[in-house]
């Protein structure tokens, strides 16, 4: 099948937006779940084929050209640093980057003091970098996969870098945000071999999304988040 | 227990083991073979370089990929990232301004980048520089060159895409904009992040109209006959770049191989020397491109040698990863000599080997089964000579 589409879409809350993306593109596969111990689906009729994985491998995947494209938020994207071509802003799954510290910790003023020697956990090493460098701060970076409003509460780091939709995370936590660092939504992302080998099929889809789109489906999709 | 670090090699180094250390060999021969079909004079230059041949100008990018080393004088040494830069430097230095020179060269170069398949740290490149000539001749000369270099090796399935860096900086040129505002519209464009550019102009005050315009254009397969009309309204440098495609793409068509052949605007190689042309090429199953090259015309001033010049370089362990298996193992099995009288099995050997077959020896009281045995484990045939088991080879 040399015209076969490969997919990877992300585990957890972009999966379904972005199966109902795909539905309203043409390509319909009921069985499709994250739930499901099958990781790759097969859809012989659309010569599509899906590979469920965890949201920060995506870039991964696509850039090794095991998926074709892939579904994937703004913000692993950025973290993976890979070589992709970044084609539609699916407008899904809005969060933003936030630099956040305990409320216990902000002087009366409500300021943040950065004293030498402050660790910051994020999930979003490079991301948290690229803050402290144009801050002109120094900062221990401290890598965690999930879970990072626990930190600053087991007096692993003074502050945190993560994303956050609504911000209620924070709020139980005793978080309280400093600054935001950025925005982020889901992406279509292509391999670049692929972007070339397979072009007429994936300017197909990519029309298709941004039709869909188009027709004001944004709103609606994020409803599914 | 064997002390482990004596035992490993640095990341990213591989090493080749009998077997595909040969299929890599006949591969590179193949390649070079074909390249000098087309009058094309192999070059070698050495595995470590002073710094500033490899990075001559401070601001482009790739510093942190360069295997660095101190040399006893206290400068800095490399390991050559590429081969490109030190054939400028020997072109500008030690050949004489007979031009044009069609070189070609084979050989490992060094880049600190993450390991991907079919790209350690070490790779192998084989590839051509065409220095002293201009135009759409030399231009498709390369791209053809690579073409049939590759259709030689025995790929067959591949889609040389084809851009221009002329549409980036006639882009560039045409936005009356602040330098730190380009210098962000120029990143966007070459890490191809397409969404963060629509946003951008339209930040930046660019009509939504023009924008989709123009993101379309660089993100869109064009129709390689009529591209000058393709890119009407757009700014007099991309026409430009967009003509010159036009010459290159009409002589290809005299070799033969536009079917090979797409635009793709957002081919855009990471080296800053490239000046017209560039290209990639893609083949199905890697995720990357196989090889790539391009037009330098400016390339050689920093060594005071003022002349243009275009060349393209392959991946070998790309190329061998996507030549179909049986591609790879064509090799005659080798002569297996076993006998007790040393002098017989010799002259018997070099006899043989003479007359141009390969063949190692076994000297010694051997039973049938010891050496049908080692026979098989090397993969070569067996023959007696002399001993109480005589076959007569």
């Amino acid at each position: 099948m040399k015209h076969k589409l490969t997919m990877a879409l992300p585990k957890g809350k972009l999966f379904t937006p972005a199966k109902i993306l795909l539905e309203r593109c043409g390509f319909s596969y009921p069985e499709l779940s994250d739930q499901s111990r099958t990781l790759i689906f097969t859809d012989e009729r659309k010569e599509a084929a899906y590979i469920i994985c965890r949201p920060t491998d995506i870039p991964t995947y696509v850039e090794h050209g095991a998926a074709d494209l892939g579904i994937v938020g703004k913000d692993s994207i950025i973290e993976a640093g890979k070589n992709l071509y970044e084609l539609v802003d699916l407008k899904f799954g809005y969060c933003r980057f936030v630099v956040a510290v305990p409320q216990d910790k902000l002087s009366p003023e409500g300021r943040f003091l950065w004293q030498p020697g402050f660790r910051i956990a994020t999930k979003f090493p490079a991301v948290a970098r690229e803050y402290l460098h144009k801050q002109g701060l120094q900062a221990e970076i401290i890598k965690l996969h999930g879970n990072i409003e626990l930190a600053p509460r087991v007096g692993l780091a003074e502050a945190i870098v993560d994303i956050v939709s609504t911000g209620r995370t924070l709020k139980e936590n005793n978080l309280v945000p400093l600054e935001y660092i950025g925005e982020a939504t889901a992406r279509l992302i292509v391999n670049r071999a692929s972007y070339r080998l397979k072009a007429q099929r994936i300017n197909e889809l990519v029309t298709a999304i941004k039709e869909v789109l188009g027709e004001g489906g944004d709103e609606d999709l994020d409803s599914f988040v | 227990m064997p002390n482990k670090i004596k035992l490993s090699i640095p990341q990213g180094m591989r090493d080749w083991l009998p077997g595909e250390a040969y299929r890599k060999r006949d591969l590179i021969n193949k390649l070079l073979k074909q390249i000098s079909l087309w009058g094309y004079e192999e070059i070698n230059t050495p595995m470590l370089e002073y710094y500033q041949v490899l990075l001559p100008d401070e601001n482009w990018g790739g510093a942190e990929q360069i295997y660095k080393l101190v040399e006893r004088d206290g400068r800095i040494l490399a390991l050559r990232s590429e081969m490109t830069l030190p054939i400028a430097r020997v072109v500008s230095s030690k050949l004489p301004a007979a031009y044009p020179w069609r070189l070609m060269y084979g050989g490992e170069v060094f880049r600190y980048e993450e390991i991907q398949t079919g790209r350690q740290r070490e790779f192998s490149q084989v590839g051509v520089e065409l220095i002293g000539a201009a135009g759409e001749a030399a231009d498709s000369e390369i791209v053809a060159l690579a073409i049939e270099t590759l259709r030689a090796a025995g790929l067959d399935s591949f889609t040389v895409s084809l851009g221009h860096t002329g549409v980036l900086r006639g882009l560039l040129e045409s936005l009356s904009w602040e330098d730190a505002q380009l210098d962000r519209v120029r990143a966007l464009i070459l890490e191809k992040d397409f969404v963060s550019l629509g946003s951008y102009l339209l930040s930046a005050g660019m009509k939504e109209k023009r924008i989709q315009h123009l993101v379309g254009f660089l993100t869109c397969q064009l129709s390689p006959n009529d591209l000058v009309k393709e890119g009407r309204d757009l700014p007099q440098g991309i026409l430009e770049a967009l003509a010159d495609l036009q010459k290159i793409i009409s002589f290809l068509k005299r070799y033969g191989y536009e079917r090979y052949v797409q635009v793709d605007l957002s081919t855009l190689r990471s080296q800053e020397y490239y000046t017209g042309m560039v290209f990639e090429i893609y083949t199905p199953g890697i995720g990357y491109p196989i090889g790539g090259g391009g037009r330098y015309d400016q390339l050689l001033h920093n060594w005071g040698t003022a002349c243009p010049a275009t060349g393209f370089a392959l991946g070998v362990e790309r190329i061998l990863l996507s030549l179909p298996q049986e591609e790879k193992a064509k090799k005659e099995k080798p002569l297996l000599l076993v006998g007790t009288d040393a002098g017989k099995v010799i002259s018997k050997a070099l006899q043989l080997r003479k007359e141009g077959k390969r063949v190692f020896t076994e000297i010694g009281e051997l039973s049938r089964w010891e050496a049908e045995k080692l026979a098989l484990s090397k993969g070569a045939v067996l023959s007696w000579c002399g001993g109480e088991n005589a076959d007569e080879a």
